[in-house]
């Protein structure tokens, strides 16, 4: 073992020391943890326990009884997406349309960390679920105000913006997305926050939710990060009104999301397109967090939280350490049972199998993907097809060193012959689990990710980490004893002269 | 070696004995055991006086006492009130008797229950739609799976190898439901993620012997087709049985000991899936490939005979 082949190995080893360390106990650098550990990963409610909020539609809004359960349900799947979106796979929903009043009860786990577990910033973070809509508004008119949101102060949009075919919403002053810019004093008076201008709203509300087809963050040269809206057909048709409306009045169109005002850009000249952005000086994050919000604000209305509770781990924390314990012990065995059956590469399938863990629960933890059972299955599949991988390779080379094969020789025919059937087994799991990915929610979603990680993974760890590691020791002398490959005794002497003569 | 081609109708009829079992425990079980998740069902919450107390175990006394299965979780509102809510699906309705017994059973047992439980009604988690998505879900991955399979396996009359394959695997999952409905255990996630993982494990399972089984065709093996198929199950026997035996092996770990620390929930996960791993393996080696090379053979036979008419015909032109 030398040159290239020995200095693969050792980095697979040192590779998976280091993995290992990192995935127990994370890296921090200063006070911020730069990787997060296997204590990170957010577990779900049964687990951690967390959060049950009930949601009613807010007061003032007009609920048509024989629409009302189709209207659930479609907050439901706005929720479903929200919290898909961010992770956020172990959930509870349920609505309930007795009473007329339309109900909606919404369960999610604490964050893995989080200790201070203030169930509001929770729900708020995780599930606001604001209303948004365009209206029109104007400075504010009482006296103090004025000077600050003067025209001239406000926001204008550039000339060659309004020209182009793709409209421009540019206010030019900074506005911070989901900013509390709530009603500051009085009941009929926004304030954009960093701006420092006030508006009022006047006239009715000019297009909704449901009149924008979606909306994503989008980072350009000239705008900075922003955020572009597609308008369904009739919201382009309400978009032209708007616009014709605010350009003959001199008016600005108020961005709302609830009763904070994101936006109030101008428009000198009536826009008739399919889209629209909204620029300012927003960070990624705001923008992100901006869109996805619109995203999920096409509700048909708005929603405020009733009652909040918090709820407590089913299984307590002894049962997940003892779900862990029983995993690792289930490792422990899948290890000795390789070695003990393939031994030296089943010595190195045990290292393989540590990594690709390592790998899994990094990659799990630091994307704040939430662990529930299904994903455990996930999990447990994907360490499976892993130690199959191994296995389908081992048993060829065992296959072709007894068909009188060199070891070196062996050691290559039996990781080609058997690739084909890893690649094909382990694409189609691919396949299936993104299908499975693409259209789930909840817990068919966190099956697939786990799955698909872990599968991905395995083309790592399991082949070409473990081919590393075998190539590297079958050149060996010492490596060359037939026991330590299993096979015959008298098959291994004809076999060894043979491969070790050379 | 064991003629796996020839003795496949055996298996045919085992699998086909099970499902009928299964459809017997249909009609005896009155349909399916749907969890709460499924289709809603009733919450029962009370007021306790500190969060102190075993829900995982409340769970199973009460479960054992009604003979039906509930969930218990411990709550605590925004006000540091603590309680203790019972959730039990629609289909399993409690009648009052059950009601005053669970009451009765809690405050037997010590747990720190105050006076009355209210009820409210909750509707299924796992909505229709939900259930809809994730069986066309299995559908559609089924379908691209056909197409990868066809590709890929050209040399062994692809589109039926995929189609062979994908009814194996259509028929494990349905062994897996027939588990479900002879144990009468309750469908909830836990069931959907024990299926996908079955059916992840059996795919691969199949993919292994049609590689070999490929492989063998390709021309270094000589003999019939029903010769090879036998003879690709053979050699890849040891790594069929190695990768369920590892993975049956882990999930006996999780089962004895969820068991054995009452995590009811966790066992209930583990039984099914050391079941479906194992009809996974089974099917693969006694019915994919069986299947397959039956398959194949009549096709040559049929080729041999439509070769042999076409042959008559050309030479009888050339006269």
């Amino acid at each position: 073992m030398r040159g290239k082949n020995a200095f693969k190995f050792w980095s697979v080893i040192i590779a998976t020391a280091i993995l290992v360390v990192f995935s127990l106990s994370g890296l921090s650098i200063g006070k911020d943890k730069v990787i997060k550990s296997f204590n990170d990963v957010r577990t779900g409610i049964d687990i951690t326990g967390g959060v049950t909020a009930l949601l009613e539609p807010a007061e003032g809004e007009t609920i048509v009884a024989a629409d009302l359960q189709k209207n659930l349900d479609s907050i439901k799947a706005s929720i479903e997406v929200r919290l898909d979106s961010q992770g956020i796979l172990d959930k509870y929903i349920s609505t309930d349309a007795s009473g007329g009043k339309g109900r909606i009860t919404v369960e999610i786990p604490w964050k893995a960390g989080d200790t201070a577990r203030d169930p509001n910033k929770l729900i708020e973070e995780s599930i606001v679920v604001a209303k948004l809509y365009f209206q029109e508004v104007k400075p504010f008119s009482a006296p103090v105000s004025i000077s600050t949101a003067a025209p001239s102060n406000g926001p204008s949009p550039s000339g060659k913006n309004s020209s182009s075919s793709k409209p421009k919403v540019t206010p030019k002053p900074k506005a911070s997305p989901g900013a509390s810019a709530s009603p500051s004093n009085a009941p009929n008076q926004y304030t954009i926050k960093n701006e420092g201008g006030t508006y009022e709203k006047v006239g009715q509300i000019l297009l909704q939710g449901d009149d924008i087809k979606s909306a994503s963050s989008i980072y350009s040269a000239n705008e900075g990060w922003h955020v572009q809206l597609e308008f369904s057909p009739q919201g382009q048709q309400k978009f032209a009104q708007a616009t014709t409306t605010i350009s003959k009045n001199q008016s600005l169109l108020g961005i709302f999301m609830d009763e904070t005002l994101i936006s109030a850009p101008r428009a000198d000249k009536v826009i008739n397109s399919s889209s629209a952005i909204i620029t300012g000086t927003f960070t990624q994050e705001e923008t992100k967090s901006l869109s996805d919000k619109i995203r999920s604000g096409r509700l048909p209305f708005k929603l405020s939280i009733v009652q909040l509770d918090t709820i407590n781990a089913t299984q307590g924390q002894q049962a997940y350490t003892i779900t862990i314990y029983a995993l690792l012990i289930a490792l422990a065995l899948i290890m000795l049972f390789m070695i003990f059956y393939y031994r030296l590469p089943g010595v190195f399938s045990a290292v393989a199998l540590i990594t690709h863990t390592a790998l899994q629960i990094l990659i799990i933890s630091n994307l704040g993907i939430t662990v529930t059972l299904p994903g455990m299955a996930g999990i447990i599949l994907s360490i499976g097809l892993a130690v199959d991988a191994n296995v389908i390779i081992f048993a060829r080379i065992k296959e072709e060193l007894s068909s009188g094969k060199t070891l070196r020789a062996s050691v290559d025919a039996g990781f080609k012959r058997g690739f084909t059937a890893v690649l094909d087994g382990n694409v189609t799991a691919i396949i299936a689990a993104g299908v499975l990915w693409y259209f789930g929610s909840g817990a068919i979603k966190s099956f697939a990710i786990t799955t698909l990680i872990g599968i991905s993974l395995s083309f790592i760890t399991a082949v070409t980490f473990s081919r590393w590691m075998l190539k590297a020791t079958s050149d060996l002398n010492l490596a060359a004893h037939p026991w330590l490959w299993g096979v015959t005794k008298k098959k291994i002497d004809e076999d060894s002269e043979e491969g070790v003569a050379k | 070696m064991f003629p796996f081609v020839e003795k496949r109708k055996i298996s045919y009829l085992v699998v086909a004995a099970i499902l009928l079992f299964g459809l017997i425990s249909y009609f005896i079980h009155g349909g399916f055991n749907l969890d709460i998740q499924f289709q809603g069902g009733t919450e029962i919450k009370y007021s306790v006086t500190t969060k102190d107390f075993n829900s995982e175990k409340a769970q199973s006394l009460i479960s054992e006492k009604i003979k039906k299965t509930v969930t218990v979780l411990s709550s605590e509102n925004s006000a540091k009130e603590n309680f203790l809510v019972i959730r039990v699906s629609s289909s399993l309705k409690l009648t009052n008797e059950e009601v005053i017994a669970i009451d009765k059973l809690l405050k037997d047992n010590k747990y720190p229950v105050q006076g009355t439980a209210s009820q409210i009604n909750i509707s299924a988690n796992i909505g229709a739609e939900y259930m809809r998505n994730g069986i066309f879900a299995i559908f559609g991955a089924l379908a691209l799976i056909i197409v990868y399979i066809a590709i890929r396996f050209k040399a062994i009359s692809g589109w039926s190898a995929g189609i062979i394959a994908t009814i194996a695997i259509l028929s494990d999952a349905l062994l897996m439901i027939s588990v479900y409905l002879i144990f009468n255990i309750a469908l909830n996630e836990s069931f959907i993620a024990g299926v996908l993982t079955v059916i992840g494990y059996s795919i691969n399972d199949k993919i292994i012997i049609y590689d070999r089984i490929r492989e063998n065709s390709s021309g270094r093996k000589k003999g019939s087709n029903i010769e090879i198929v036998n003879l690709s199950i053979y050699q890849t026997l040891t790594r069929s049985i190695n990768t369920a035996l590892t993975a049956i092996m882990s999930l006996a770990v999780v089962f004895v000991l969820a068991t054995m620390f009452q995590i009811s929930s966790v066992a209930q996960f583990a039984f099914p899936m050391i079941i479906g791993v194992a009809f996974g393996c089974l099917s693969s080696i006694f019915i994919a490939g069986p299947a397959l090379g039956a398959y194949k053979e009549s096709n040559a036979k049929l080729a041999s005979t439509n070769q042999r008419s076409m042959g008559n015909s050309q030479a009888r032109r050339k006269r």
